[in-house]
């Protein structure tokens, strides 16, 4: 009787049991609209199961976005993005798009809300964008993607490829092993160059005033893999605006121009007297930095070119069987599907705007 | 000697906005004698003295001025504390060139204006510390270094006390008899225009104006007219020659 | 100076004008001596000599290095400098004088901003040096031909519409940069222009130096010239014009040589504020309110000021330090104590 007992109330209480959990799987199948993703500044973010609306506020970042095949999802952009002519060139649906934030930092909220998108996309160096506070209260959903280091493009392109879906999540990892094939590429060569058989790279970006690149930059993180030093070794961070005397100062072997217009302040600083004295210049080691879809030397998947690029610059002896223009028409090709010509390839090494 | 410094006949001027502020006005000073100029507020004394230094021009009528005019504005302040002697000296405005500066002649002009008034001890003292009466005397000073021929005063007797008021009235009449300048000024006191005045002009209205020797133009009567206030003569006796002032009578206050 | 300044004053304010001739030239050296990049003293004395004409041949040599860095990087740097600071003070002194109040600087009649505007646009369109300095030059002017007309617009030619006109130009050019501004790529051009605005002297070089150089020291001496009919302005119009000036035509002729030295240092050095208000007044502590002492001295002071503020910028830290920055952080605290002094002085009643 007493087992009895216990058996019947084992038995309803495994039937209860049963019930509530068959429950609870019914409500959990019902629910797995939303996804979790991690974004960059450690924020768990709920992102629907299925992105197909995107708005992107990171200009660099577009071109990301266009070679993991996500680029028809995106329902608005960046006044800054719509400008970038090659990007314009290769997916002119970009200049038709709603433009969510003009040049500076302000968003539209109402031309945001209007998009309905289902996730934004954005940049994170350690601030939050200042419109932040004005989306949390919509309810849209902001990944934000690093933006720091060298690395960080190859993280951020997983990270993209992760909310845009499974297709473009392949298509990431496709990318990233192809960017870091050439980051070891150009290590195994470049690794065992000792301090003294580096050259010293200045990187400046000219706007106006003389700004350069420092240490603890994407900037320096491809000069050292490319086989270089960083000239402004006392300077941290990026644009950095530093006296002509400093920079006579560092004396570097090298110089790269990385700010429109590349080829223009290439020239000034080869024709002006007050650089006469410095290294490069006597050397005629003065160069305009390629730009493409996106500057190459920043943020940008043609990172996976600059570090070649960089690799051939500086050390041309060691790198004499990397033919730049096949590696570059090879780039287009496979991730923009895009055939490069003769005169697109000096437009992209001279960062200029395609020949029409 | 009746040789005229200043004549204007059927003078009328108005501003901008419509407003007629003198019409049909006349009035005459001969050279070297004081033409005190009388009127309620608004009647447009001081316009009338712009147009007799030159500053605005008559719209209708003319007038007729011989000779330079210093003008002695009413209630002088300065936003800089510049010295007294560098005050004086820009009285010589007219006679240094564009691009230059004061020579050592226009010193000297200013500091024998500066003495003429009894006040080159002052000369280096800042203008704006000095007293009222001490800051109107040296502005007299400056228009003495224009060398000029007629001076034209803006009530200079108003922002002052009473005695610092008679210390003008009396420089008033020393210029006029002892340097032979001719003086205008306009004042709110008809006493002061008799103490010292030898013509003196009633504004009367916008059409009306009356001018005179000072001892025919005011009268109990024409006072009363200008101001709508009763006044009353008062005869009396001073260092044994008669003189008259005039008083207002205010009712309700006596 | 001349022999028509009253004794004890006129003695007192040549003497501090030679003192301040002295420190112009004492700090000068010390400028050139002094950067991120060593050059000994000595060296920087014989590169200075052999380029005296006519003088010896002066050894030792030194490295072409050095040679660029004192000769093409600092020299034009310190003139650039130093008659950016003594136009600005000029400016100061004479607008102070011009509109009867020692509380305005060159911003007030419009054409910093202008020339401001200018300037960031040219580098929102990505024009090379020249077209920051044209630019900016040019719509410096245009600013005042704005003042101008808007003044006359309101009819009467008087200071306040003027201060009004120069009010409504400078707030229209400064929402006309802030939209420069916003359209301006926030990555490549906004913090040039930023910087640009906050004013430097880190691009002088030798073509800059005769575009500076040019408009300041002729409108200067002309302004300089003028000096004792900037007296004769500030007793106002009325008065002014009673003593035989004529006030239209001159008041207008001294705001366009302000306007053309502004102008000019704006389009090659940005915006570096508060010298043309701050240094008349350090000057008149000196010698006094008579424009034909302060002038000069206020030329000369300014010189000296800025020229200390720009050695500061650019040896403080390795990156250069916008001067206008120093100037507005040391000039804005210094304005404050001088205005609290003098204000107690009775320039309240203005």
């Amino acid at each position: 009787m007493k087992n009895r007992l216990f058996s019947l109330v084992t038995l309803s209480a495994l039937c209860i049991s049963l019930l509530l959990a068959s429950c609870g799987r019914s409500s959990a199948s019902a629910a797995p609209k939303t996804r979790k993703i991690t974004d960059a500044a450690g924020r768990v973010v709920e992102i629907p199961l299925l992105v197909n609306r995107v708005v992107d506020l990171w200009p660099a970042h577009h071109g990301m976005v266009l070679l993991l095949g996500g680029a028809d999802k995106l329902v608005g952009t960046v006044a800054m993005a719509q400008k970038q002519p090659w990007l314009q060139k290769l997916y002119p649906r970009i200049k038709g798009l709603p433009a969510v934030t003009g040049a500076g930092n302000d968003l539209n909220i109402e031309t945001l809300l209007s998009l309905h998108p289902d996730v934004i996309l954005m940049s994170y160096a350690g601030g939050m964008p200042s419109w932040m506070d004005k989306v949390a209260a919509v309810h849209i959903p902001v990944v934000l993607m690093p933006a720091v280091t060298f690395d960080d493009i190859k993280t951020t392109i997983l990270m993209t490829g992760e909310v845009l879906g499974p297709k473009q999540a392949a298509a990431a990892r496709d990318f990233a092993k192809y960017y870091q094939d050439n980051i070891d590429r150009v290590r195994a060569v470049t690794a065992a160059i000792p301090m003294e058989g580096r050259p010293k790279v200045l990187h400046s970006m000219q706007s106006g005033v003389l700004a350069i690149d420092g240490v603890e930059s994407l900037i320096d993180n491809w000069i050292n893999i490319a086989g270089g030093a960083n000239a402004a070794f006392n300077v941290k961070g990026l644009g950095k605006i530093v006296t002509l005397e400093q920079v006579i100062k560092w004396n570097p072997d090298v110089i790269i121009c990385g700010t429109a217009p590349n080829l223009a302040n290439k020239r000034k600083i080869m024709s002006d007297p007050q650089w006469s004295g410095i290294k490069a210049v006597k050397n005629g080691k003065v160069y305009a930095n390629p730009s493409g879809v996106y500057l190459w030397d920043r943020h940008s998947a043609e990172g996976a070119l600059q570090i070649l690029w960089a690799a051939k610059l500086l050390h041309p002896e060691k790198f004499r069987e990397l033919d730049m223009k096949k590696e570059t028409a090879a780039f287009y090709r496979r991730f923009f599907h895009y055939n490069l010509t003769d005169g697109d390839f000096d437009s992209i090494m001279n960062a200029e705007a395609p020949r029409h | 000697m009746t040789e005229k410094s200043i004549a204007f006949e059927g003078l009328g001027f108005s501003y901008d906005r419509g407003r007629s502020v003198l019409q049909a006005y006349r009035g005459e000073v001969e050279r070297g004698k004081v033409l005190a100029i009388l009127g309620p507020n608004g009647c447009g004394k001081t316009t009338l003295l712009k147009l007799i230094i030159g500053a605005l021009s008559p719209q209708k009528g003319t007038i007729r001025v011989e000779g330079r005019t210093a003008f002695v504005p009413q209630l002088f302040q300065v936003s800089f504390s510049y010295s007294v002697l560098d005050m004086v000296l820009m009285g010589r405005a007219h006679r240094v060139a564009l691009f230059s500066v004061p020579s050592a002649e226009d010193v000297k002009a200013a500091r024998r204006a500066l003495e003429k008034l009894g006040l080159a001890d002052l000369a280096e003292r800042p203008f704006d510390e000095l007293s009222g009466g001490q800051r109107q005397l040296v502005i007299f000073a400056r228009a003495l270094a224009t060398e000029a021929d007629i001076l034209v005063l803006d009530e200079p007797t108003s922002a002052l006390d009473l005695k610092n008021q008679g210390v003008i009235l009396e420089w008033i009449r020393r210029l006029s008899r002892e340097q032979g300048l001719t003086v205008v000024f306009t004042t709110h006191h008809p006493q002061h225009a008799h103490a010292v005045a030898d013509a003196t002009m009633l504004m009367l209205g916008e059409r009306e104006s009356l001018c005179g020797p000072t001892g025919q133009v005011i009268t109990e009567e024409n006072l009363h007219r200008l101001y709508g206030v009763v006044f009353k003569r008062i005869p009396f006796q001073v260092e044994g020659t008669s003189a008259e002032t005039f008083v207002p009578i205010y009712s309700g206050l006596g | 100076m001349n022999a028509t300044l009253q004794k004890p004053s006129r003695t007192r304010a040549l003497i501090v004008l030679f003192a301040l001739l002295a420190v112009l030239a004492i700090a000068s050296v010390f400028y050139l001596a002094l950067g991120r990049y060593y050059v000994p003293a000595g060296t920087v004395a014989r590169i200075l000599l052999a380029a005296v004409p006519g003088s010896a041949p002066v050894s030792p040599r030194w490295q072409e290095t050095e040679w660029i860095v004192v000769w093409l990087v600092r020299l034009p740097r310190l003139l650039m400098v130093v008659l950016a600071g003594m136009g600005l003070a000029l400016s100061g002194a004479c607008l102070q004088g011009i509109f009867r109040n020692p509380l305005v600087g060159p911003h007030l009649v419009g054409v910093s901003s202008g020339a401001s505007f200018g300037g960031v646009l040219a580098i929102l369109l990505s024009l090379p040096a020249a077209g920051v300095v044209g630019l900016a030059f040019a719509f410096g002017m245009l600013a005042l031909v704005m003042v101008f007309g808007l003044s006359r617009l309101a009819g009467r030619a008087g200071i306040l519409s003027l201060v009004l006109a120069g009010v409504i130009v400078s707030a229209f050019f400064g929402a006309l940069v802030g939209l420069t501004q916003h359209l301006a790529d926030p990555e490549a051009k906004l913090p040039g222009m930023v910087y640009w605005l906050m004013g430097s002297f880190a691009g002088a070089d030798w073509k800059k130096a005769p575009i500076i150089g040019i408009p300041t020291v002729a409108a200067g001496i002309v302004l300089l010239l003028l000096r004792w009919r900037i007296n004769l302005l500030s007793l106002g119009d009325t008065d002014a014009a009673a003593l035989g000036v004529k006030v239209g035509p001159l008041r207008w002729g001294v705001l366009v040589l302000i306007s053309l030295i502004v102008s000019a240092q704006v389009s090659v050095s940005g915006g570096v504020g508060w010298i043309g208000l701050v240094i008349p007044h350090f000057a008149r502590m000196l010698v006094g309110p008579d424009h034909r002492a302060l002038m000069p001295a206020s030329v000369l002071l300014g010189g000296i000021y800025l020229l200390v503020m720009d050695c500061l910028a650019r040896n403080l830290t390795s990156l250069e330090i916008p001067v206008g920055l120093l100037t507005a952080l040391v000039g804005a605290p210094v304005f404050a104590f001088v205005f609290w002094k003098t204000q107690a002085r009775g320039w309240g009643r203005d």
